[in-house]
């Protein structure tokens, strides 16, 4: 029987993986919302904003904060530019033209960055610090700031969808998209910050997970697959939605970390979609994945 | 040189095999089986284990292209009520899923050192013949699959199965079982990968689960794309274009360019998700594909 | 023939379908008018099979379709057009024709691969049917064209031909005169009378009033989810409440 504060510790690991998952899979949803496509590039943003990051703080800003502002408005210009590039003038297209022109941009970015800097992991050798203390629960000072950074961005998120306009027109665009037009909302101009906003998460997303882990070119792509478990599971476009589910997935990979086998840890996110889509296809809150 | 070109030859046919089966599935059903890998794996791993059982290869290659038929029925129950973008990120988590199975199921799958020493078609015959025999064997192989599948596609089944692709609310209000002939599809489908698995088993004599990743079916998803979806010689002219570009991305390395292997393995995939884009955003049926269809 | 016994349809809280019931026969032609929003087209994929009901019965011949899929339900003789065409757009006029025809037994992998004489037979048989069809609706000219090419009004011509080589017992005819020029209206009423004649139970769903008035044997007006009046042509429109209900619909 495992002890009340080995489960704990689990759940506080897992949240910690969760947060940083919630940053990916949010843009994820929401261009799947408004773009009708699962963008598998998206996670490798994440992986551009590690590797933009590494680069510049190592060469040009050794201020790490300066850094990776920078790394991660790097990122939000290379989204801006995959959305305007191709997946602009693939809209109306049958979603499968859209994935898989998404491939070939994962491609491009994800083998440049291999060609640039090769496969070997690298790490931003931020300095050691030794783990926090609450009773018996140990938490990195990196953890806390990295579930501080995601909460303060999604509660940001969640007052820009509910009360401001921007989040007003957002949400006219994803349900009606022809009436939003028509009705002189600057879709365009909408989707552009959309584009731009995603992008940035998922570059957010990318920095915090080389704080935690190595840096490799897949990083970002061993999280494609949790991040569309969150994505289903927390409800496309639900942005409390994919919060919860993706701290939910992180909380369930570590104990399957734990209790089952590291590598099973996928295993056990496949399961959790499994059984998302078998058991409440609309997820936590939102819409339904069953084709009609 | 014969050699070379012969091993470069099976390499091609099993990529055939694979190629036909998407075409199926993708081609001609409209099915996003980003999983191929997967069946090709468990065609692999099922005849590899059963002949080093002691197994005649015929039976365990035909034990393979029946399992991996088989294994196509979970995962067209999960997914073929799902709408497509759904299905295509699940099919690869399936594949990734089942690959990671391979490497921890050490008991069975030897795990990620693999599999070594599995016994090779004609292993009695003179080291020089081996290949060219296994080579003429696959041909025939791909010969008759390429052979069924044209006679199927032009059939009853083959029209149907398009008219599911095209348009499945209209075909499901003709009368057809849309998810049926999903399943057929994805079913059949998946044991031509397997029996291509099963091949490439017997033709490398060691697999492991690294030699299974998403790659693999993103690069036979190129052979079709490029290839011209729905027409099977399309298909294969697509694949024989990509080997072609990958061996010939290969010679590179020797010409001394200055790259070293690994980045030319990315220049490889750069080029090949530049193509990629380069194919949605201008010519989207392939470039085989004619312009008033088959 | 067909039997429609108190219809509820909801999607989540908004109820389209109220207690829908009426009959219909061979040799009839049905219309349903009503004003926008009324549930006409939820009408028909709910008794199709496409959105199953949440209460009620629909039985043809007899037979009641619960919990049958819209394929099985085309089976059994009642098949569906849509407004806007479904063609099988990288498929052939006469490829189209040809799919809607062949039966569960000729589609099986079996038959396709070990068919041999009687297949081909089949097909044969198939093949006049289907240019006997094209023939009919005078789309001969572009039975080798891909339908994807095809004009909106031959793609609306093509919607009905397919549904015909199901040999449906009743066909639900869904706006078959939306957007469609006065010539072409014309053939597609006289098409529809032709396939009165022949036996067919025709339940059709219409904007164009005048054009329903002309076709139909009886009028069901459908308001807000449940039928309003059901008879014939000039009893609907000798009553008052129909010329209300669509006023009634633009003011709301």
């Amino acid at each position: 029987m495992p002890s009340f504060s080995l489960v704990l510790q689990i759940i506080v690991d897992g949240i910690a993986n969760g947060a940083i998952l919630a940053l990916l899979a949010v843009g994820l949803s929401v261009i799947f919302r408004l773009n009708k496509f699962v963008n598998v590039a998206h996670v490798d943003m994440a992986t551009v904003g590690a590797y933009a990051t590494l680069f510049i703080f190592t060469t040009l800003i050794p201020n790490f904060w300066l850094a990776a502002t920078a790394g991660v408005a790097v990122v939000a210009a290379i989204g801006y530019l995959s959305h305007k590039l191709v997946y602009s003038r693939l809209r109306g297209e049958r979603s499968i033209t859209l994935i898989i022109a998404s491939i070939g941009v994962a491609f491009i970015l994800r083998y440049l960055i291999t060609f640039i800097w090769g496969s070997n992991q690298q790490s931003f050798a931020l300095p050691l610090m030794r783990a926090v203390r609450f009773g018996d629960i140990r938490i990195s000072p990196y953890d806390l700031v990295i579930v501080g950074i995601s909460l303060a961005i999604f509660i940001g998120l969640f007052f820009i969808m509910r009360f401001t306009s921007l989040g007003r027109s957002l949400r006219a665009v994803a349900d009606n998209p022809q009436l939003a037009r028509v009705s002189g909302l600057r879709t365009e101009n909408l989707l552009t910050k959309v584009w731009l906003a995603a992008s940035a998460l998922a570059g957010i997303g990318g920095v915090l997970l080389a704080v935690k882990t190595v840096i490799t070119p897949y990083l970002g792509w061993t999280m494609l697959l949790p991040a569309f478990a969150a994505m289903i599971f927390g409800g496309v476009g639900s942005i409390g939605g994919t919060f919860f589910a993706a701290l939910i997935i992180g909380i369930v990979s570590e104990f399957a970390a734990m209790y089952w086998l590291p590598t099973y840890r996928l295993a056990a996110i496949f399961g959790v979609i499994v059984l998302v889509l078998i058991v409440r296809p609309q997820g936590l809150l939102g819409i339904k994945a069953v084709a009609k | 040189m014969t050699s070379y070109l012969i091993a470069i030859g099976i390499i091609a046919l099993i990529y055939v095999l694979l190629a036909l089966s998407l075409n199926l599935q993708w081609g001609n059903t409209g099915l996003i089986n980003f999983g191929l890998v997967a069946f090709f794996a468990i065609g692999a791993y099922v005849s590899g284990l059963l002949t080093l059982n002691g197994w005649p290869i015929v039976l365990a290659m035909a034990a393979a292209v029946v399992i991996s038929a088989i294994a196509a029925w979970p995962l067209g129950k999960l997914t073929l009520t799902l709408k497509e973008d759904y299905l295509a990120v699940i099919a690869v988590g399936f594949s990734e899923v089942v690959r990671s199975v391979l490497e921890n199921e050490s008991w069975l799958t030897g795990g990620p050192s693999g599999l070594p020493g599995i016994p090779r078609l004609y292993e009695n015959a003179p080291d020089g013949m081996r290949d060219m025999l296994l080579f003429m064997t696959l041909l025939i192989a791909v010969i008759v699959v390429f052979a069924m599948l044209e006679r199927l596609l032009r059939s009853p089944f083959g029209r149907s199965l398009r008219s599911v692709r095209d348009n499945e609310t209209a075909a499901a209000a003709l009368g057809k079982n849309v998810v049926g002939f999903k399943t057929r599809s994805l079913i059949l489908g998946s044991g031509i990968a397997g029996l291509a698995g099963a091949f490439y088993a017997h033709y490398l004599t060691f697999i492991s689960p690294e030699q299974f990743t998403p790659d693999v079916t993103f690069n036979v998803w190129i052979a079709v794309i490029i290839g011209g979806s729905g027409r099977n010689l399309g298909v294969v002219l697509g694949t024989f274009l990509l080997i072609l570009f990958l061996e010939g991305t290969r010679f590179l390395n020797d010409t001394g360019i200055g790259l070293d292997g690994s980045q030319l393995g990315a220049l490889r995939f750069i080029l090949i998700g530049l193509a990629l884009v380069l194919c949605m955003l201008y010519r989207p049926a392939g470039l085989f594909a004619k312009p008033e269809g088959r | 023939m067909l039997q429609v016994t108190d219809i509820h349809l909801s999607f989540g809280a908004l109820k389209v379908l109220r207690g829908i019931s009426f009959s219909a026969q061979a040799n009839e032609i049905l219309g349903v008018i009503g004003p926008n929003g009324a549930g006409k087209s939820s009408l028909f994929s709910a008794i199709s099979g496409f959105y199953p009901p949440n209460k009620g019965e629909v039985k043809l011949n007899g037979e009641n379709l619960r919990r049958l899929r819209p394929d099985q339900i085309a089976a059994k003789g009642m098949v569906r057009t849509f407004q806007v065409p479904r063609e099988f757009g990288d498929m052939t006029v006469l490829e189209n024709l040809k799919a809607a025809g062949s039966t569960r037994q000729d589609d099986s992998i079996l038959a396709g691969l070990f068919g041999g004489a009687r297949t081909a037979r089949a097909e044969a048989e198939l093949t006049l049917r289907a240019e006997e069809m094209l023939e009919r609706l005078n789309l001969t000219r572009v039975s080798n064209n891909l339908a994807k090419a095809l004009s909106g009004g031959q793609k609306k011509l093509l919607e009905l031909g397919r549904a015909l080589m199901v040999k449906p017992k009743v066909l639900l005819v869904d706006e078959p005169f939306a957007g469609v020029a006065p010539a072409l209206r014309d053939q597609l009423v006289g098409h529809l009378q032709a396939l009165r004649e022949e036996g067919l139970c025709l339940l059709v769903v219409e904007h164009d009033i005048e054009a329903i008035m002309q076709l139909s044997d009886r009028i069901c007006v459908l308001v807000e989810g449940s039928i309003l009046i059901d008879g014939t042509p000039e009893e609907v429109q000798a009553d008052a409440r129909v010329l209300d209900a669509y006023l009634g619909a633009i003011h709301s």
